[in-house]
């Protein structure tokens, strides 16, 4: 795979741009299985964020790494068992030194092996890039993922409940009679994911037609 | 054939590394594990029976109880605690009954719970168990979970057990 190497990569836009522009959750809706299922509370959201940010770096690293000897052929099974490893490894790490979180993820933490944004990374940018971008890409992917999770969290803990839970300091921002408990059910979940999509592609559609009235203006100008 | 062979070495060699890096972590991470939850239980059985100066465990052919524990002070019965095990809509859910000696269930603690999150988390279940089981008799009726029939279901039939369980040993 080495012949794939791209040589020079911008490594500002290479972080920057998987955290906005082309967010795996909000943009490209990828990983929405932990989205919907664990960001009902902005902690729960932030621990399974966290998880996935780390088995992304491990398996960029890794494949980065092996990229030179990786048969071509072979390559989806090969990353496969890399990022089967990698979970599990997180996993077993966080079942005994982190069980608290490791309780409250559940079923999630396994789950991430399934997670297209990981294999997606892998496959698209570590087997063609060098250590240091995969690494760079790693991070804005995680970066994103994070920010991602956690507005979905925090939107959702804090109309469902009328509190922020943020790591043991707790702060009630209404009261809990007015809290719409819909929020933290799974329904609320594709409810503000839904939102937060609409909002961001009417924003991009505003600049859309923005630049175009822009360039007709010119057009016009110069007839 | 020739690059048949070179591709299932190149990936029999990987597994082989997988594997090896998985021995090592949970040779590593197995024993804290075991200690992290053997002291959780101890601690849950304190937490039931502070009185208590000792904890024997009991052999069962009980369905779906994994363990029995006698508490004892001195020579004193003070209750049961039922180690259960069930499988409910996704995963697994173990959780310890705690049952004195008059047959009355006064806790109910979540040991592990690999359900789909929001259908049968711990808070959840203990909210459940509190509202109609822990302070009554073993043999009280209970109704299931809205939104966690499948995994509340084999529960209340695995207190029935515990309870027949109780009653014979009475």
């Amino acid at each position: 795979m080495d012949n794939h190497k791209q040589p020079n990569v911008n490594l500002k836009e290479v972080f920057f741009v998987n955290i906005i522009r082309e967010n795996p959750v909000f943009v490209m809706l990828l990983s929405l299985c932990p989205i919907l299922g664990v960001s009902s509370n902005f902690v729960n959201a932030i621990s399974i964020g966290a998880m996935t940010g780390l088995v992304i770096l491990l398996t960029n690293i890794v494949v980065s790494l092996l990229s030179r000897i990786i048969p071509n052929e072979v390559r989806i099974p090969v990353l496969i068992t890399i990022i089967a490893t990698s979970v599990t490894l997180m996993e077993m790490l966080v079942h005994a030194y982190i069980p608290a979180m490791h309780f409250a993820l559940g079923i999630f933490l396994p789950l991430i092996v399934v997670n297209c944004v990981v294999f997606g990374r892998a496959e698209a940018f570590a087997i063609r890039n060098k250590l240091i971008p995969s690494i760079v890409d790693a991070l804005g992917v995680s970066a994103g993922i994070l920010l991602a999770l956690g507005l979905m969290g925090f939107i959702r803990e804090l109309l469902g409940t009328g509190a922020i839970d943020l790591f043991g300091l707790y702060f009630r921002l209404f009261p809990e009679h007015f809290a719409i408990p819909l929020f933290i059910m799974p329904a609320g979940a594709f409810i503000v994911l839904g939102m937060i999509i609409g909002i961001i592609f009417s924003v991009k559609m505003m600049k859309q037609e923005k630049q175009d009235g822009l360039l007709k203006n010119k057009s016009v100008t110069k007839a | 054939m020739k690059k048949i062979i070179s591709l299932g070495l190149f990936l029999g060699i990987l597994v082989g590394l997988s594997t090896v890096a998985l021995t090592v972590v949970n040779s590593i991470t197995a024993p804290v594990i075991a200690r992290a939850q053997d002291e959780l239980f101890y601690h849950q059985l304190d937490v039931a029976f502070p009185d208590a100066t000792r904890f024997v465990h009991m052999e069962t052919d009980t369905p779906h109880t994994i363990e029995i524990v006698r508490a004892l002070a001195g020579d004193t019965l003070l209750g049961y605690v039922y180690v259960q095990e069930i499988v409910g809509f996704a995963d697994v859910v173990r959780y310890m009954l705690v049952m004195d000696n008059d047959g009355y269930i006064r806790d109910f603690l979540t040991l592990l719970n690999s359900e789909t999150i929001g259908f049968a988390d711990p808070v959840r279940l203990y909210s459940w168990a509190e509202g109609q089981f822990i302070n009554a008799p073993g043999d009280t009726s209970i109704d299931i979970l809205a939104g966690a029939t499948v995994t509340t279901t084999p529960i209340i039939r695995a207190i029935r057990y515990a309870y027949d369980d109780f009653e014979s040993r009475r």
